[in-house]
């Protein structure tokens, strides 16, 4: 039983005895520590809702990446769009690398709204939100786990094997994508507390993400896009779990590890902004 | 360790007025936060006010505190602060112990997902650990009284089911100082009776309850110390029953700066008002045929109203009803059973209604009707219109109820018989 003594100031909330180095950081890992069964009841909640009054369920996780790469299959045999050479099926070349670009982009539209969904219990209940938004970067890796099966359906489809050595590598891979993601996510949905546009916005500035970002097809050349790409990180986080998986080696290891190093900040950083900002977010959503 | 639970020290809270400052200023906030600026929270900014100002006040172990007020008066947000839900723009608040609140109750439910799904991540988010909500779990369903809804959709429970199943969570939690914002005022009256019972049961356990109710009867019940809060600032801090008596002053104050002209038309419910014959003025005055709206307990409240008729009618009943300030219906009058009749009344009429009342220091409204016999058609209905104000007489207590009941009381020595 801790009779510790709790202080609010207007510089947010402390114990008594809490002084010293990295207070902040210290905080929130134990705020963390303290919330790990609410982040795995609110993503049990949010999935089993999610799924439970649709005829389809699941299945749509796997319907709509199809029917992307079943568009961009159609647009380059009727020659609208040039895709060059992938070395392997090209559906299977897309499909890989838009399941990995949707635990990106899955994950940041569940954490943009996660907190502003919660607007009433948010207002209402003093508990650890950062709860809210973990559990909704979950939905990201839930549906990249669910869509694993349609790249292995693929695989089989096409008589092609998976790097064996690279295929545990490339997944292991995915996790930097996944902390940019949260990151990110942190502070979109901050933003979203304040202005209900940021949800609007992330759809649109997603899709040209995605389509800027050789994600459905390689960009290579000398094209001004293909310059710009040296310095999207995305391009790294993308690639490299998906070169892995396929050939089980990569060529971008050192923009990787830089992208890395940036994931890791973005999400220390916006795990912090949220710590420190949450009491001034409940006030206004 | 000192025996102070709770210690609220200069806190101030200001909130704006509108909503393009809020969103403004939550950007402006947000990025000073997270850039370690100094965010001078202790000025106002354009557009905002001090919702709550430079309140100060402790709770002692085992103590139970009541916080009233007239509407806005800042005792939700300050209620919202003891939870931690927000902090001080100002000042400093001390707490310790586990707080919980029942600040409202089913916040966080899923509709789609069954009740008892909903207890488990409920309870999560009230912060109760897996095991906790397992042991209690029984207890919960129990007391919510929904054994055969619980692996239903929380969506198909009444709205009464939902509010209990909310409250039964709340109040299972393992709390040290729990906190109450008007839940009391939902559901039916048993059920109403088992939560203060449970709270009842919390504070003997020696533990704390800070409740903000409008409800006079609970406060008096459950607190043994109030603190009354008035736009934002502490107007009395101090037992139950001093507190309370001041509450009542600063409401009848308010209820005096209003005329009933303010109060308007209400809707007309009453479609089938013909004003045939109508109210043009309506009076309350004491028995020297003053106007006014403050009467003594006990005083005769006379209401002088004039009428006018546009058709010959024979039989109109007038009648009248009093509510109290929170809406219950105390009872009403009418004229059916008195001598007079409209015929000697000419076009236009004055009428006097005489109530003795005895009703005790409160504030109370009026409504006034003309109706036919039957009652089925009415001519004019002035619903609630009138209002006016009991003051305390020596002998009263501050709260009291509505009606002074006499009553006398006879000893009889009781002879035993020698056998």
């Amino acid at each position: 039983m801790d009779n510790q003594k709790i202080i609010y100031t207007p510089e947010g909330q402390k114990a008594e005895s809490d002084s010293g180095l990295f207070l902040i950081s210290r905080q929130m890992l134990r705020e963390l520590a303290s919330a790990r069964w609410l982040v795995w009841m609110l993503f049990l909640r949010d999935f089993s809702a999610r799924y439970r009054q649709s005829a389809l369920g699941i299945v749509w996780a796997i319907l709509t990446p199809l029917i992307t790469v079943g568009l961009f299959v159609g647009m380059s045999h009727s020659g609208i769009l040039m895709i060059q050479d992938v070395n392997i099926p090209y559906p299977l070349y897309a499909i890989i690398g838009l399941t990995i670009w949707n635990l990106f982009t899955v994950g940041l539209t569940a954490c943009a709204s996660s907190l502003v969904n919660a607007g009433s219990m948010v207002v209402k209940i003093n508990f650890p939100k950062v709860a809210l938004v973990l559990a909704a970067s979950w939905q990201g890796i839930v549906e990249f786990l669910i869509r694993l099966l349609l790249i292995a359906a693929v695989f089989i489809y096409y008589g092609v094997a998976p790097s064996s050595g690279g295929l545990i590598l490339g997944l292991f891979c995915v996790l930097p994508l996944y902390l940019f993601m949260t990151g990110i996510g942190f502070f979109m949905s901050l933003a979203t507390g304040v202005m209900r546009d940021i949800p609007n916005i992330l759809n649109i500035g997603l899709t040209v993400l995605m389509l800027l970002t050789p994600i459905l097809y390689p960009i290579t050349g000398n094209s001004w896009l293909a310059r710009a790409n040296v310095w999207n990180p995305f391009n790294y986080l993308v690639n490299v779990p998906r070169d892995l998986i396929i050939k089980g080696q990569t060529e971008m290891t050192n923009g990787f590890v830089l992208a890395s190093i940036l994931s890791a900040i973005a999400f220390y950083a916006g795990w912090k902004l949220f710590y420190l900002a949450q009491t001034k977010i409940a006030e206004r959503i | 360790m000192s025996d102070t639970v709770i210690k609220v020290d200069g806190v101030s809270k200001k909130y704006c007025r509108s909503l393009k400052h809020t969103m403004l200023y939550g950007v402006a906030d947000l990025s000073k936060s997270f850039l370690g600026l100094d965010q001078q929270t202790e000025r106002l900014r354009d557009g905002e006010f001090w919702a709550v100002n430079d309140v100060s006040f402790e709770v002692k172990q085992g103590e139970s505190l009541g916080l009233i007020g007239l509407n806005g008066s800042g005792k939700s947000t300050l209620l919202k602060m003891l939870n931690g839900i927000m902090m001080p723009d100002k000042g400093m608040i001390e707490i310790s112990g586990r707080v919980g609140a029942l600040i409202e109750v089913g916040a966080g439910f899923h509709p789609m997902l069954t009740g008892r799904e909903n207890i488990y991540i409920n309870g999560a988010i009230l912060g109760m650990s897996k095991k906790e909500i397992g042991n209690k779990f029984d207890e919960i369903v129990d007391f919510a009284g929904i054994e055969d809804f619980i692996d239903s959709p929380v969506k198909h429970y009444s709205s009464g089911m939902y509010v209990r199943l909310g409250f039964a969570i709340a109040a299972h939690a393992e709390l040290d100082i729990l906190l109450v914002d008007e839940v009391l005022a939902v559901g039916d009256a048993d059920f109403q009776l088992k939560c203060l019972t449970k709270i009842e049961g919390f504070r003997r356990r020696g533990k704390n309850v800070v409740i903000v109710s409008h409800d006079v009867l609970v406060i008096n019940k459950l607190c043994s110390k109030v603190v009354l809060l008035d736009h934002g600032t502490v107007v009395c801090d101090s037992n139950t029953s001093e507190t309370v008596g001041k509450y009542f002053d600063i409401s009848a104050e308010k209820a005096a700066s209003k005329t009933y002209k303010d109060i308007g038309d209400v809707p007309d419910i009453y479609n089938q008002i013909s004003k045939k014959i109508y109210f043009t003025s309506v009076k309350l005055c004491d028995d020297s045929g003053k106007e006014t709206e403050i009467f003594n307990v006990g005083q005769t409240i006379f209401v002088k109203a004039s009428l006018t008729k546009d058709v010959k009618i024979e039989n109109a009943v007038f009648g009248g009803i009093i509510y109290s300030e929170d809406g219950i219906y105390l009872g009403g009058f009418n004229s059916l059973s008195m001598n007079g009749s409209l015929s000697s009344c000419e076009k236009s009429c004055n009428i006097e209604y005489k109530i003795s009342s005895n009703l005790l220091k409160g504030v109370y409204f009026l409504t006034l009707a003309i109706h036919d016999e039957t009652g089925k058609i009415v001519y004019d209905y002035h619903d609630r219109r009138y209002r006016f104000i009991v003051k305390a007489d020596v002998n009263s207590l501050p709260y009291s109820g509505y009606f002074k009941i006499p009553c006398t009381c006879q000893y009889e020595s009781v002879q035993r018989l020698a056998k």
